[in-house]
This record gives C-alpha cells, structure tokens and sequence, in this order.
C-alpha cells in the first residue's frame, strides 16, 4: 500500500502543480478537504490514475466518501468497487 | 408591512442548468463534489448587489445577520427574508407550493429572478408580481450550447464547433482533430461539463462512459471544440426587452482557471479597444435578436473569448440569464459613483465547521479593509456559499484601479495569515 500511496502522492503533486505535496500527501490526507482539489482538478486526476494503474474507475459510483482520504480513495479504486 | 411603497422582489436559483438540463443526456466523466449543491443554493444571496434600498431579497436559506448589516453599511440595503421549505427545495419551489404566504406583502411589485426555471412563473403568479416570464422550454432551448453553435456557425462568426451525436463520433472527431480538444456538454457551467482531452487513454474513458450509458437508453450530445490559444475571456451583457429591443449593458473581463470561473472586472484598455468595435456590436446584437425571435426576454450574458493571434470570439457561450458578470456591473455601478471600480471575485476555499462570514466580516473590519461605501475595500457578498468541508468565497474588491485593486487582494491574504480561526475563509 505505501508504494501505491506514493505513487498517488506524485500524481497529486503534478495534477495540482505542487511539487511538494510529493512528500506531504499521506494514506489520511482527504482530497477535498486537505489539498482543496476543486471538480476540475479531480476529474484530470481521476483520468491520470487510469493511466499511471491501468484501471478503469466507475465515475457513476464514485461518491464524495471514497475523497475522504487517499486511502479510502485508494481501496475504491484499485480493490475492485472502481475497476 | 410593505404598505403603499412599491419595489422589486429579487430571487433565483443558481444552479438553472441543471433543469434545462435533458434528463436523457449522457453526461461526460465527472468528479463528486462536497457541499456542492447547498453551496449552490446559498448563491441566491449574491442578488443582494442588484437591489435598491427597500427591495426584497428571497433567498433559500438565512443570510448571515453579520454580512446583511456589512452589505448595508456599503449601500446594499435590501430586505432580506428566507423562504421556508423543504431543505432539498429550490426558492422557486418553496415559493410555488407556500406561495410565501408568511412573507411580506410584495402584491404589484416587480420580479427580477436569476433565470427561468419550472416553477419560476408560478411563483411570480403567486406572490402578485409584475413580471414577463418567458416559457421555460424556450429558455432551456436558447441555453443548450447547441442553440449557440448553430448561431455562431449560421452567421460565420469565428470559434464554432462541431456537434458529436455518438460516442463513435466524438472518438472520431477527437482523433482527427489538430491538437488538444475540449467535449463540453450542452448545459455545462462553471467549469463542470467541459473536459480537455489530452491523450488516447482520456478518449477511450470518455467514450466508455459515453458507450456505458448510452447502452441504457441515453443520448449524446457533446460539443467537440479546438483548445483556444486563449489571451483573455470576457462577457458582454444585454437586456432583450419584450418588444425584442436589444439594449447594451457592458462588457466585462473575466478570470478563469482552467474551465471554471474566478472573478468578473472592468476591461483593461487593451481588451476595450479590440471589442468596442461595430463587428462586436452585431455579433451580439444578432445573439439578442435571434433570443428575440425564439420568445426570450430578459438579461443576457454572452461568453466570448480573445486569442493570441488577435483573433476575437465574441459568441463563445450565451447564458439567456442573470450571470455573475452582470451583478458585477452592478457592483461597478455603485462603485462608480464613488469614484472606485468593482471586482467580482470568486475563491474556492476550505470551510472547516464553524467558520463563518461574521468571524471574516470581522476580520477584515479590523484590519480596516471593509468597504464601506466610500473608501476602497473589500466586501464578502455571501454566507451561504462556505459549505464545509469546500466552499466558495465571493467578494468584491472596491478600488481606484488595477494596481490598488492588486493591493487590496494581497491585503486579504495578509489577513489569512494573521488571522486564526478564520484562517481558512481568507484565502
């Protein structure tokens, strides 16, 4: 799991133009509240995180629950709910 | 009691779109937001910049005692009163069903709503008030992006784009297309309902959410547009009246990030020489005449944009409504009779429970940066937009010019850094 946070911790950082969040982003940090990631924002990393796992999310099952931490965000998408 | 005195009652829900919006229309890939439709629905209390002293303003929810007392001390002095209802309803609704049977008599006053909805005509009929209310379907007809990309490319205007009717077309348009492209749904706004497609994988997601929901009965309808080389955006707004007169209200410049929107102001010199010109004045004119002839009335605001190569796309969106750049001209109203411009400024913020524009309203009142209604200044417009645990901060900036304007924002972070507990409000 720390090597997938990792990964997604980079994506946040190139997705919100803040290299720093690379190293700050933890499985606890929520999306919309911690990072303040606007619809916008989302949805360009919810595109990249298909590409950088080679999955397909359930956009019509994606709920704001599975944003409260990356964690969450981690299980929603790469444990079977959004493949 | 109202009494003989005779004014205007101001209402309106923000999120119009979403009726217009055909229920059977496929929609792009999209990420949930938090708090975002009771966030929507507290912008109602923006109206409140529209109104004379002694109107009425009707807004969904309770407007924060603190930001009405701070609006009034600027020369926003409209009554305010919270229409009750179901907590899920619209204004327009609550209106409709109650027919606001607990609010003060408003009998022979005027209306001045948001946009027209469903329910807008019968809570018009309903309170008593003089109003001309276009048809809905009418209304939601002229603001699909379709209508407009019919006009701009019938009448040859530059920035037209082309319509996809199946998810196999968007695929095709978009790979043939030269460079980057931007899918925007026909009732997109702010930012939702426009997507910048980049690479292949962003293509075959959004064809497999479109061939997904098409396989359950939906339809596509997407508009499939070249990415801008864009220098500015702006909007420039009109009044359509009845009898189809199309009457000049301004232009404005606006801020974007990315799709969505972030501020409304005066036109630098630059961008005021290349749009006051007569081709800009027809482009727009046949926008309202066109609205006209479908049976529209009412304030119009068309989206247009400049490009690097000087080219002008003056139709790039219309919005056949009330719209945030027109209520920053009439911030800019008041602000001229002081000798100030207007900035329209919206700021999505974190709002952590408790935070409140009373504890903001203050913040800036001590830090001696809260407009008053003479000095320059800054001045909150809403409450209920900072829904935890996102929000969104509108506030309009009251300053001699751009430089001081610049000043007066950098002002407002120093004041997030001083402050604590409102920390989060003053971003």
């Amino acid at each position: 799991m720390a090597e997938v946070i990792t990964r997604m911790a980079a994506l946040l950082a190139r997705v919100l133009e803040d290299p720093a969040l690379a190293q700050e982003v933890t499985a606890d940090t929520n999306l919309l509240l911690d990072l303040g990631i606007d619809s916008l924002h989302m949805i360009t990393f919810l595109l990249a995180v298909e590409e950088e796992f080679d999955i397909e999310i359930d956009f019509e099952s994606l709920d704001t629950i599975h944003l409260e931490s990356v964690k969450a965000f981690c299980h929603f998408a790469l444990d079977g709910d959004g493949r | 009691m109202v009494g003989e005195v005779s004014g205007t009652v101001h209402f309106g829900s923000f999120d119009a779109e979403a009726v217009w919006r055909p229920e059977d229309l496929a929609g792009l890939p999209a990420a949930p937001t938090a708090g975002g439709s009771r966030g929507r629905r507290g912008m109602d209390e923006l109206l409140a910049v529209g109104c004379a002293p002694g109107d009425l303003l009707l807004t969904a929810e309770p407007m924060d005692e603190a930001l009405v007392e701070a609006l009034a001390v600027a020369g926003i002095a409209p009554r305010v009163a919270a229409v009750p209802g179901h907590p899920d309803s619209t204004v327009e609704e609550r209106l409709a069903a109650a027919g606001g049977t607990s609010l003060p008599a408003v009998s022979g006053w005027a209306a001045a709503f948001y946009a027209v909805r469903p329910d807008t005509s019968v809570a018009v009929r309903r309170l008593g008030l003089r109003a001309v209310v276009p048809a809905v379907e009418v209304v939601a007809r002229v603001n699909s992006k379709v209508w407009s990309n019919d006009l701009v490319r019938d009448a040859g205007l530059p920035g037209g784009a082309v319509l996809a009717t199946t998810p196999a077309q968007v695929r095709r348009l978009v790979r043939d297309a030269q460079g980057d492209v931007v899918l925007k749904d026909p009732y997109g706004v702010a930012g939702r309902g426009a997507l910048r497609v980049t690479t292949p994988r962003m293509l075959d997601t959004v064809v497999r959410h479109l061939e997904r929901q098409v396989a359950r009965g939906a339809r596509v309808e997407l508009l499939v547009q070249p990415l801008f080389e864009e220098a500015s955006s702006f909007s420039t707004h009109v009044e359509v009246d009845p009898g189809g007169v199309v009457r000049w209200r301004g232009v404005q410049h606006v801020d974007n990030a990315e799709f969505a929107y972030r501020g409304s102001g005066p036109l630098p010199a630059d961008q005021h020489a290349s749009l006051d010109t007569s081709a800009h004045r027809e482009a727009i004119t046949r926008v309202g005449t066109a609205l006209a002839a479908e049976g529209y009335s009412g304030p119009v605001c068309v989206d247009g944009l400049r490009l690097h190569d000087g080219t002008v796309v003056p139709v790039l969106e219309v919005n056949a409504r009330r719209s945030m750049g027109l209520l920053n001209l009439h911030l800019d109203r008041r602000a001229r009779a002081v000798g100030l411009r207007s900035w329209l400024r919206c700021r999505p913020t974190p709002v952590r429970p408790g935070d409140t524009v009373a504890r903001l309203v203050s913040a800036f009142a001590d830090a001696k940066l809260l407009f008053r209604g003479t000095d320059p200044g800054v001045l909150p417009l809403a409450s209920g937009t900072l829904t935890p645990p996102r929000g969104r901060l509108f506030l309009a900036v009251f300053a001699p010019d751009d430089a001081c304007r610049i000043a007066l924002e950098a002002q407002v972070s120093d004041v997030r850094a001083a402050t604590g507990g409102a920390a989060s409000l003053v971003s």
